[in-house]
């Protein structure tokens, strides 16, 4: 391969790198992404001879020179990379939102580090070195044998493609089969009175999610306030109000709902679908006699289009009338 | 792929540039900051509360820059091997404190920020002791140091990776772990990140460099001017690290003192009747207006390092008697103390206004605040704005 088909090749791979770092949407297919970027990662380690990644043993002093040399500007490199890719990530994100696609402001939910993100770093960590041999490297690292593609060399070639379905299957499995994990309210923390002075209101939010970072979460968000008579949730124009309610407060005001939905209460707002879609989210509040509400989010997690290996996941969120929580997600 | 021959290492050693005016430059800095904090600490002036903090990152990056232009002579008890393994165990243990026992969020803790400082100065010793050759340009490192800190960096990367890379296996695995994650990353956990970004590499490089070669005998003596910037720079990082701990003595031995009392829009007069009954004219009350003021002014005890309170008081008075106008809030500030590297223990926010016979109001701060590089030392703090019936104000610490 050569210095020039090598550097398309890295610059491939960072464009690739660039995108997981934006906030730009995946819409559930960033494993997709995340095989391509491995499949160039692959063509990169075998058209450097895996170099970066060998041990010495059996290496001449020019490669022993170059592959320490490639680790030296690589980890030189980490900390550039992350500022570039922290500022794809900021201008991306200010085009999203610009653009009027972008979620709720704030999150409610605190899903730690996001698999995109961790695929980023992880892609940084490993393929540095790599990057740095095949940018800068003229010529062939590639030792007698390796290059012919015979022999253990050509074995390694083929092997290595073997990553690729494992990647797929290990993300499938953890998608399909792995266990919920529960996601903590985010930093938001709204608490005090509502919009009447009678009222006690609080932010609720948490989550679950589906195939550890890189499957699909779900969210919940909701401002419910509670009276002494019944439990609600404020701002949700999709949502009934308490019969109690209506005798004695006005209706919303087109301006309210806005107000209240992009801060406090969302239908969905919090779901993240890098890896797997997650549709068919529908919130219902329901309010028993004693006044208590139950407020239940549900949504479908699929990896895969058209619903195959599906998950059904349900929140549940209950408070009374005095406000004591008796489930939160 | 055929290798090419070894070439003969050119023997240069790293050299540091000759010893300019950066010791005086470092010494006129020390001198202005000690002047700034002891004419500020004696005569309670207005100079700026930001100043001793200005000049303190002054003097941080003239000692950075001093004690980079120190030379390491060969075979100084820096470089010895076993003295640069420690200062990377001591380096190693100090980011584990930091990440133990800061929490996220928070306000860096006093142990924490001793552990910080502890390890500016382990690194400081680290860049001596090896000649800071994992970040020296190109141009000023010979191939044997080429070869040796390419090296390192090949043997910190996977250990970065490692390290790195446990973090995010931990925010997968569960739950706990993620929130275990979230922690290390919300408190100390960027600090020591930033750290071994950084200086790992130099603390691979201590670790695998060889013993220095003993001195030749008839090896030049080090210059005069050399010796002296050694000097210099001992003093100025033992400054650097001595001034934070002196000043957090001066919060509980130095006078309080205060900004200029600054009277800002005074608040309505409370109406007065005058007129004297039987005189000419009796009977035909007149309606007065006492002069009144809003008093605004900070109180610091402590310089550099130090607490503070706004105090706010109203007043009005009459020649006979000052006193606090209907309708004045007697909670002042909502903040009430703050302090930079002090902790304010007990507090009282809202203060107690008192009228003496003589008719003189005073209102009254009162706090206990401790340094917290020190925190086994305290100090009771009351703070009194006394504004007499002529309406003279002075605040008393």
């Amino acid at each position: 391969m050569t210095l020039t088909q090598r550097q398309i090749l890295v610059m491939a791979a960072a464009a690739l790198t660039a995108l997981l770092a934006s906030a730009l949407p995946l819409h559930g297919f960033g494993i997709v992404v995340v095989v391509t970027l491995a499949g160039l990662d692959i063509l990169l380690l075998q058209a450097t001879a895996w170099l970066a990644l060998r041990r010495g043993s059996g290496l001449d002093e020019r490669q022993t020179a170059l592959r320490d040399l490639a680790h030296r500007r690589g980890f030189r490199g980490i900390g550039m990379a992350v500022l570039l890719l922290w500022l794809v990530w900021f201008l991306s994100l200010v085009a999203v939102t610009s653009g009027g696609s972008g979620g709720a402001p704030g999150a409610a939910i605190d899903s730690g580090i996001a698999g995109r993100i961790l695929v980023v770093i992880a892609e940084l960590l490993i393929m540095l070195p790599t990057c740095v041999v095949a940018w800068w490297e003229v010529g062939t690292a590639e030792p007698d044998g390796i290059a012919a593609g015979r022999g253990q060399g050509g074995q390694r070639r083929w092997v290595a493609w073997l990553l690729l379905p494992a990647i797929v299957a290990a993300w499938l499995l953890a998608v399909t089969w792995g266990p919920p994990q529960s996601v903590a309210h985010g930093s938001i923390s709204v608490s005090g009175s509502g919009p009447v002075s009678d009222w006690t209101c609080h932010e609720f939010g948490g989550g679950t999610m589906i195939g550890a970072e890189f499957g699909g979460t779900v969210g919940l968000r909701a401002y419910v306030c509670w009276n002494g008579t019944d439990a609600f949730v404020w701002g949700d124009p999709n949502l009934p109000l308490p019969a109690s309610l209506n005798r004695n407060f006005k209706p919303f005001t087109a301006h309210d709902f806005d107000a209240a939905m992009t801060l406090e209460t969302g239908c969905g707002l919090d779901n993240v679908s890098d890896f797997a879609a997650v549709g068919q989210t529908t919130c219902a509040e329901r309010i028993d006699a004693s006044g208590t509400m139950h407020y239940t989010v549900s949504a479908r997690v699929s990896p895969i289009p058209f619903g195959i290996a599906s998950r059904e996941v349900t929140l549940d969120l209950v408070v009374t009338r005095t406000g004591k929580v008796l489930e939160r997600p | 792929m055929s290798a090419t021959p070894v070439r003969e290492p050119r023997r240069r050693r790293l050299v540091a540039k000759r010893p300019g005016p950066a010791g005086l430059l470092a010494l006129a800095v020390a001198l202005l900051v000690l002047v700034i904090v002891t004419l500020g600490a004696a005569v309670g002036s207005d100079i700026p509360s930001i100043l001793p903090t200005l000049g303190y990152l002054v003097l941080l990056f003239v000692t950075w820059g001093v004690v980079a232009g120190v030379r390491r002579e060969p075979g100084s008890w820096l470089g010895r091997r076993a003295i640069r393994r420690g200062v990377v165990v001591a380096i190693a243990a100090d980011c584990v404190g930091v990440v133990a026992t800061s929490s996220p969020g928070a306000q860096l803790g006093s142990a924490t920020v001793l552990l910080l400082l502890f390890l500016v100065l382990l690194n400081i010793a680290l860049g001596r002791a090896t000649e800071r050759m994992a970040t020296a340009p190109d141009g000023s490192v010979d191939e044997r140091q080429e070869a040796l800190r390419n090296r390192a960096h090949r043997l910190a990367y996977p250990v970065f990776a490692v390290i790195v890379g446990a973090l995010l296996l931990a925010d997968v695995v569960s739950t706990q772990s993620r929130t275990w994650t979230e922690h290390v990353l919300g408190s100390g956990g960027v600090l020591v990140f930033l750290e071994l970004l950084f200086v790992l590499p130099g603390m691979v490089l201590a670790v695998i460099e060889p013993a220095p070669p003993p001195p030749e005998p008839d090896a030049p003596a080090r210059s005069r001017a050399a010796n002296v910037q050694a000097r210099v720079a001992v003093a100025l990082v033992v400054t650097v690290f001595a001034l934070p701990f002196l000043a957090s003595v001066g919060v509980v031995v130095l006078p309080v003192h205060n900004s200029a009392v600054v009277n800002t829009f005074p608040p309505a007069p409370p109406p007065q009747v005058s007129g004297t009954p039987g005189a000419p004219g009796a009977g035909d009350e007149q309606v007065t207006s006492p002069p009144c003021g809003s008093f605004m002014s900070t109180v610091y005890a402590g310089w550099g390092v130090s607490a503070e309170l706004p105090v706010f008081a109203d007043a009005c008075w009459d020649g006979h008697r000052a006193s606090t106008p209907p309708g004045s809030s007697s909670t002042y500030y909502p903040n009430c103390w703050s302090g930079a590297l002090v902790a304010v223990t007990t507090e009282q926010c809202t203060p107690i206004t008192t009228t003496g016979l003589d008719g003189t109001l005073t209102v009254t701060w009162s706090a206990t605040v401790s340094p917290e590089l020190l925190p086994f030392l305290s100090r009771h703090v009351t703070v009194q704005v006394i504004i007499d019936r002529n309406g003279h104000v002075e605040i008393h610490g």
